[in-house]
C-alpha cells in the first residue's frame, strides 16, 4: 500500500470515528431529554424545540411538558454534555502535559482543588463579588493552585513523568476534600447535599450556569487546540521538545490554563465527577492514536456521550431516587484505572 | 574563515557543581568533531550547552555568528538538531508521525504538512534506514530502531549543526556503519557535526577532530592521530590501554590491556 493510500485510509478512519461519536452523543442527548420521572416521546421533544425556537408552541402539548423540557431537562442535558466534554478533553491534555497516562483531573487533585475553591468562594465571599462568577472563579483559583503545586512537586526530580505526580495529586486532593467537607459542615448544609457535591451530581441547573460552562469550554478548547500539535512533542520530554523548537513554557501555560478552566467550571456546577478524564481519552487513543489534534476534540465528543450515558443511568437505575452521577463514573472508572495500573506494572 | 560553531570560555554549573570549566573550541562548517572522555567528564553537558537548552554560567556559544542562547526555541531548532542518548517513544504515534514532528517548527499550529515536508520526511526516513517501518507504531520498535527514528527526526529538521549524543550506542554494526556514513555525507554537504562517543575506535574512524574531556575540561583536542595517544588516554581513563595500528593505517586502534 502506498503512503498516499494509507494516509487516505487513516483520514477516513478518523472521520468515521468522529461520525460515530457524534451520532452516539446525539442519541444519548435525545435520550437524556426523554427519560426521567415523566417520559417524553421524541416527537414531543422536537415539537417543543421547534416551538421554543420559533416562539409558537402547539396547543396540544401541555404547558407542564414545555416547562419540563425547556427549564429542567434541556439545560441539564446540555450541562452534562458540556461537563463530560470538559473533563474528558482536559484529561487528555493533562495526560500529555504530565506524560502520565493516569493523570486525570480527579486523580491529580485538580477537581478537589476546584471544589475547595468553589466552597471557599461561597463561604467567605458571598455577596462580596458578583454572584454569577464567584463559584467558577473560586473553583478556577483552587484548581490552578493545585495543578501548579502538583506540577512543581512532580517535576522537581523526575521531569513530571513518574508516579510522584499521582502521589502528590492524591495527597493534595485528600487535603482539599477534607477542607471542603469541614467548611460545608461548618456552614451547616445538609449532609446529603454535601455528599452530592463530593460524589458529583448533575441535578437541576439553570441556563445561566449552562452559559458560563459553555463559555469556559469554548475558551478552554480553543487554548487546547492551539497547543495540541506542540503538546505531541512534549510527550518525549521537555528537553527534547526544546530540541525540536517548541516554546515549552508557552505551551505548558496554554495547556494548564485551558484544561484547568474547563475542569474548574465543570466542578463548580457539578461537584467532583471522577474518572471521565481517564476512561475517555484512553479509549479514544486506541481509536485515533496519540496525536492531540485528533485526540482532544474526539475525547470532548466521547466525554459528552459518556457523561450523558452515566447521567441517564443515575436517573433511571433507582427511581424515583436519583444517584449522584459520580457513583456511576466511579463504578466504570475505578476498575479501568486499576487495569491501567496493572498494565503499566507489566510494562515495567 | 568564519566558524560554524564558536565555543568561547564556557562554564556550566548544576547548582553548586561545576560540570564544564573554560571550554574553548572553534568548529568549522562541515567539520566532524567527536568528544570522548570517561563518564561524568562533561560530554553530554557540553552538547546540551551547544544545543542551547542549558544556561551558561559564563562564556558564550555562537552558531553561525549568533548566540545560541539568545535565539528563540523555534529559530534554534532550525540551526541545531540533537539526537539524544535515549528516546522513549510516545504511545499512539507512527514512525512517520514522529519524524514529522521535526517539521512542526516550520509551520504555524493550524497548518498541516505540505508536500515539500513530505519529501523531506521520506528522505530522512530513508537515510536513517527506517523507511520500511514508516507506518508502524514507534513503540513497537526495538531500542536500536527507535534510536534510528530519532536520527531520522534530527535529519528532517535540516539543521546546520547536528549533535549526536551517544547516538550509535544501541546500534548493531551494520546500522552503526549506515549512520556514520550518513553523518559523513551530511558533513560533506556542509552540516557541522558534533558528537559524543564512548567507543574510541568508532570515534577515531568518524572524527576529523577529537576533543578529549576530563572533569569538565578539554585536556587534548586535535586530529585523531594526535589525541589518541596511549599516554593521553591512559591518564584520563585511568586504565592501561594497548594500541595497534588500524588496518587502514590512518588511525590507531585501542584495546584494554588486562594484566
Amino acid at each position: 500500500m502506498s503512503s498516499v493510500e494509507l494516509h487516505h485510509k487513516i483520514r477516513l478512519a478518523n472521520s468515521s470515528a468522529y461520525g460515530v461519536a457524534l451520532s452516539i452523543c446525539a442519541v444519548l442527548f435525545v435520550g437524556g431529554v426523554m427519560l426521567g420521572s415523566v417520559y417524553i416521546p421524541p416527537h414531543t421533544i422536537v415539537a417543543v424545540l421547534w416551538g421554543w425556537l420559533t416562539g409558537e408552541f402547539s396547543t396540544e402539548i401541555p404547558a407542564s411538558v414545555v416547562t419540563i423540557i425547556t427549564t429542567i431537562r434541556l439545560p441539564r442535558v446540555v450541562m452534562v454534555a458540556l461537563a463530560g466534554a470538559a473533563l474528558a478533553s482536559s484529561g487528555a491534555a493533562y495526560q500529555g502535559l504530565f506524560r502520565n497516562s493516569l493523570a486525570d483531573p480527579y486523580i491529580i487533585g485538580v477537581a478537589a482543588g476546584a471544589g475547595l475553591g468553589a466552597i471557599l468562594a461561597v463561604a467567605f465571599f458571598a455577596g462580596a463579588i458578583v454572584a454569577w462568577y464567584q463559584l467558577p472563579l473560586g473553583a478556577f483559583i483552587g484548581a490552578l493552585a493545585v495543578v501548579v503545586i502538583v506540577y512543581v512537586l512532580a517535576r522537581r526530580h523526575t521531569g513530571a513523568a513518574s508516579n510522584d505526580l499521582i502521589l502528590a495529586g492524591v495527597a493534595l486532593g485528600a487535603l482539599a476534600n477534607a477542607l471542603t467537607t469541614f467548611i460545608m459542615m461548618r456552614l451547616g448544609r445538609q449532609l446529603s447535599q454535601l455528599l452530592g457535591f463530593l460524589l458529583g451530581s448533575t441535578g437541576s441547573v439553570g441556563w445561566d450556569a449552562v452559559a458560563i460552562l459553555a463559555f469556559s469550554v469554548m475558551c478552554g478548547m480553543a487554548l487546547l487546540l492551539v497547543a495540541a500539535r506542540d503538546l505531541n512533542v512534549l510527550l518525549f520530554s521537555e528537553e527534547q521538545a526544546l530540541f525540536l523548537g517548541i516554546h515549552v513554557k508557552y505551551i505548558r501555560a496554554l495547556v494548564i490554563f485551558g484544561a484547568t478552566i474547563m475542569t474548574a467550571t465543570a466542578v463548580a456546577f457539578h461537584g467532583l465527577i471522577g474518572f471521565v478524564g481517564i476512561i475517555v481519552p484512553h479509549s479514544m487513543r486506541l481509536v485515533v492514536g496519540g496525536d492531540h489534534r485528533r485526540l482532544i476534540p474526539l475525547s470532548a465528543i466521547a466525554g459528552a456521550a459518556f457523561l450523558l450515558f452515566a447521567d441517564i443511568v443515575a436517573r433511571t437505575i433507582m427511581p424515583p431516587q436519583e444517584l449522584p452521577v459520580g457513583i456511576i463514573t466511579a463504578c466504570c472508572g475505578a476498575p479501568f484505572f486499576l487495569w491501567q495500573l496493572l498494565a503499566r506494572r507489566r510494562e515495567v | 574563515m568564519r566558524h560554524a560553531v564558536v565555543i568561547d570560555n564556557v562554564h556550566v554549573a548544576y547548582g553548586a557543581t561545576t560540570v564544564l570549566q573554560g571550554i574553548c573550541c572553534d568548529i568549522a562548517q562541515g567539520e566532524i568533531v567527536v568528544c570522548i572522555g570517561p563518564n561524568g567528564a562533561g560530554k553530554s553537558s557540553l552538547l546540551r550547552a551547544i544545543a542551547g537548552v542549558i544556561p551558561l554560567a559564563q562564556g558564550r556559544i555562537l552558531v553561525h555568528g549568533e548566540s545560541i542562547h539568545a535565539m528563540p526555541p523555534a529559530q534554534r531548532a532550525t540551526h541545531v538538531a540533537v539526537v539524544p542518548q535515549q528516546v522513549h517513544m510516545p504511545v499512539g504515534f507512527s514512525v512517520f508521525e514522529i519524524v514529522a514532528m521535526a517539521r512542526y517548527v516550520h509551520h504555524p499550529w493550524y497548518t498541516t504538512l505540505r508536500s515539500l515536508d513530505n519529501d523531506i520526511i521520506w528522505d530522512a526516513l530513508q537515510r536513517a534506514g527506517v523507511a520500511e517501518f514508516a507506518h508502524k507504531q514507534a513503540t513497537q520498535l526495538s531500542g536500536g530502531e527507535q534510536q534510528r527514528v530519532a536520527f531520522a527526526r534530527a535529519i528532517a529538521q535540516q539543521p546546520q549543526v547536528l549533535i549526536l549524543d551517544e547516538s550509535t550506542a544501541h546500534l548493531d554494526l551494520r546500522h552503526q556503519y549506515v549512520i556514520i556514513q550518513t553523518v559523513q555525507q551530511m558533513a560533506k554537504d556542509g552540516v557541522t557535526v558534533i558528537a559524543a562517543m564512548h567507543d574510541i575506535n568508532l570515534a577515531a574512524v568518524t572524527a576529523q577532530r577529537i576533543c578529549l574531556l576530563d572533569a569538565g575540561r578539554i585536556v587534548h583536542c586535535g586530529t585523531p592521530h594526535d589525541v589518541l595517544q596511549p599516554q593521553h588516554l591512559s591518564a584520563v581513563y585511568e586504565t592501561p590501554l594497548h594500541v595497534v595500528p588500524h588496518a587502514d593505517g590512518r588511525v590507531p586502534y585501542f584495546h584494554i590491556t588486562i594484566e
